[in-house]
């Protein structure tokens, strides 16, 4: 039994780790707008979590904790890459560009339109299943606030849907 | 425009269910957060959540001066958006580069798990690894990469170029500038190498005639915290008597820090021959080709035919010769003074076959093989050397070569030698293993 103030145990991090990789990974890709920045932000996250596991007050729950952390993380790896400095690179980058990547620019457009807040809610919700409460302490808002929240991301996206439609 | 029927949708397409991958994952996790200890500790601060800029401008402020604070607060805006096109001293932020592609995470990770044993690992990141700055020789663009290990340094590999491991910023070689390059039949061509000397601010090269000029590098931030350089040698000091002969390390106030001959370059130690029946040899440069006497001619269980050949060395000494090594020694002997007297007999693989070879003290008269299965089977030396070929039936796990035991003339056990039977990538086998980054070995 871990007390109040005793910082997480290195096991039970490892276990949420392993439980819900896929949906780590998800929402981090969904933030970050990468797979590869998604996968490496979540290890980042956890390597950081893991380094920090002292820190963790046991005010939430341990899950709620590593998922705040993520999110910061990937939140993080978005404002570097506005401010990445480019470098030229020899190995030429091809892209494809077809259906399935008109698909992927018109509903990265879309879901760019909703406010962060809104738009990490409906991640959490959407990609982790997360309650409330656990959105609520990953966002570090409350758990009222999520509920409205949640409720403005699925009014807007519809909004947005129907202009895209029209 | 596509259309989309409701939210779920929207949100599948933004990102697809996809299988977790096979990678590492939690190890990586573990041997990222043990970077960070290792950052924290070194350095007092988690890099992750220091300023670049901060640290960067600390730098500045440490080689230039108070007086030019100012300065040097504009310098570094203008040297990290230069960095990545020319280098001078730039300071690149490691945590703002580029990360290196799934090719160069895989190259990085082929250095960790290609290793021969887990021992001999550099405890590289791969995943970390980054593009720093481009640098074009003869035409052609080479990239750095680098990524960090665990020990606090890193690997790093130029395109087209070469790669390697400063793994651990603490031991013996660590105060003391890496140089190395490519060299051409009167000295180098190329020079390249790294130093994890903060305070070096500038680099020199020397050369034969006594000329002298910069060597341009860039510095790498945290957790890579270590300056590299590559560099084409002019044309006018490619020739004999011009070559580089020396890198130099200074301070902000042209103190040495570190001074390197530069080696290699010079002329080839060996030289090839052809033999009826063999791939061709590198025989020693110093070894008298037309004195050599051959000492084993044997077969592997593939067919190739396998020599070791001895010469008398210019100077004093003897040479050796076999398909796959060779060397030299002026003192008589392969194997004397304190060195024990099976250390320099050892599996050469990688092939379709093993060989055991090359020299044994001449006090021993005979080597017993022991296998993992039991078998033992008797070796004879011949005049201090040694080369047998591994039979096939004892390249599986199990049956592998696990020990040796030397004998002296009177059948005295004078040495033992215990053979790890783990090496990847040494012994053949049908089926090769993935260790991932696509590398693959047999195990």
């Amino acid at each position: 039994m871990r007390n109040a103030g005793d910082g997480a145990e290195l096991g039970e991090i490892e276990a949420i780790y392993r439980r819900r990789l896929p949906e780590l990974r998800r929402v981090a890709t969904a933030i970050t707008g990468s797979r590869e920045g998604g996968c490496d932000a979540v290890q980042d996250a956890f390597a950081l979590a893991v380094h920090r596991r002292d820190q963790f007050r046991g005010e939430g729950s341990l899950e709620a904790w590593l998922w705040r952390i993520v999110v910061h993380r990937c939140r993080d790896v978005v404002a570097r890459a506005a401010n990445r400095t480019a470098v030229p690179l020899d190995e030429a980058k091809t892209s494809t560009v077809g259906p399935d990547a008109q698909v992927q620019a018109d509903v990265h457009a879309l879901v760019g339109e909703l406010p962060e807040r809104q738009r990490m809610a409906l991640f959490l919700r959407y990609y982790a299943d997360l309650d409330y409460a656990a959105i609520a302490g990953a966002l570090e808002i409350s758990t009222g606030t999520v509920g409205a929240t949640l409720t403005q991301a699925r009014e807007n996206l519809r909004r947005l849907m129907t202009g895209v439609r029209s | 425009m596509t259309r989309f029927s409701s939210i779920s949708q929207v949100l599948e397409d933004l990102v697809p269910m996809a299988a977790v991958s096979d990678e590492p994952a939690w190890e990586d996790v573990l041997a990222r957060a043990e970077l960070l200890a290792a950052s924290a500790a070194t350095n007092g601060h988690d890099p992750r959540q220091a300023p670049v800029a901060d640290r960067a401008h600390r730098r500045r402020l440490g080689r230039r001066g108070v007086a030019f604070a100012a300065l040097g607060v504009l310098a570094l805006v203008v040297v990290v958006a230069a960095a990545a096109y020319a280098l001078g001293h730039p300071v690149i932020d490691f945590g703002k580069a580029q990360k290196g592609t799934r090719k160069v995470v895989d190259d990085f990770g082929s250095m960790q798990v290609g290793a021969p044993s887990p021992a001999m690992a550099p405890g590289v990141l791969p995943h970390q690894a980054r593009a720093i700055t481009t640098v074009r020789i003869d035409g052609k663009t080479h990239t750095l990469y680098v990524a960090p290990t665990k020990k606090g340094g890193f690997c790093d590999q130029w395109s087209h170029l070469m790669g390697g491991c400063r793994a651990d910023r603490h031991d013996a070689s660590a105060s003391h500038i890496d140089t190395g390059g490519m060299g051409g039949p009167h000295g180098m061509t190329v020079l390249n190498g790294s130093f994890f000397q903060a305070a070096g601010d500038r680099l020199e090269v020397e050369y034969a005639d006594g000329q002298k000029s910069d060597l341009p590098f860039v510095w790498v931030t945290a957790p890579i915290d270590a300056g590299f350089y590559l560099f084409r040698v002019p044309d006018a000091h490619r020739r004999a008597g011009h070559q580089p002969v020396s890198i130099t390390l200074y301070d902000a106030s042209n103190r040495v820090i570190d001074r390197e001959r530069i080696l290699g370059g010079e002329q080839p130690d060996f030289v090839s021959h052809r033999l009826p029946g063999y791939p061709p040899l590198l025989v020693p440069a110093k070894a008298e080709w037309t004195k050599r006497t051959q000492l084993f001619a044997v077969r592997a269980d593939d067919g190739a035919r396998i020599g070791l050949w001895i010469a008398p060395e210019r100077g004093g000494g003897t040479c050796f010769w076999t398909n796959q090594a060779n060397g030299c020694t002026n003192v008589g002997h392969p194997v004397h003074g304190g060195i024990p007297p099976l250390a320099t007999l050892g599996l050469q693989g990688g092939g379709k076959h093993v060989t055991l070879c090359c020299g044994v003290s001449k006090k021993i008269a005979r080597v017993e093989a022991r296998f993992a299965d039991g078998d033992r089977i008797e070796l004879a030396p011949k005049e201090g050397y040694l080369v047998w070929p591994i039979p096939a039936r004892h390249y599986p796990l199990g049956h592998r070569l696990t020990e040796l035991v030397g004998y002296n003339s009177a059948g005295r056990t004078i040495a033992t030698r215990r053979i790890a039977t783990s090496q990847r990538g040494l012994y053949p086998c049908t089926k090769p293993k993935s260790y991932g980054y696509g590398v693959s070995m047999c195990p």
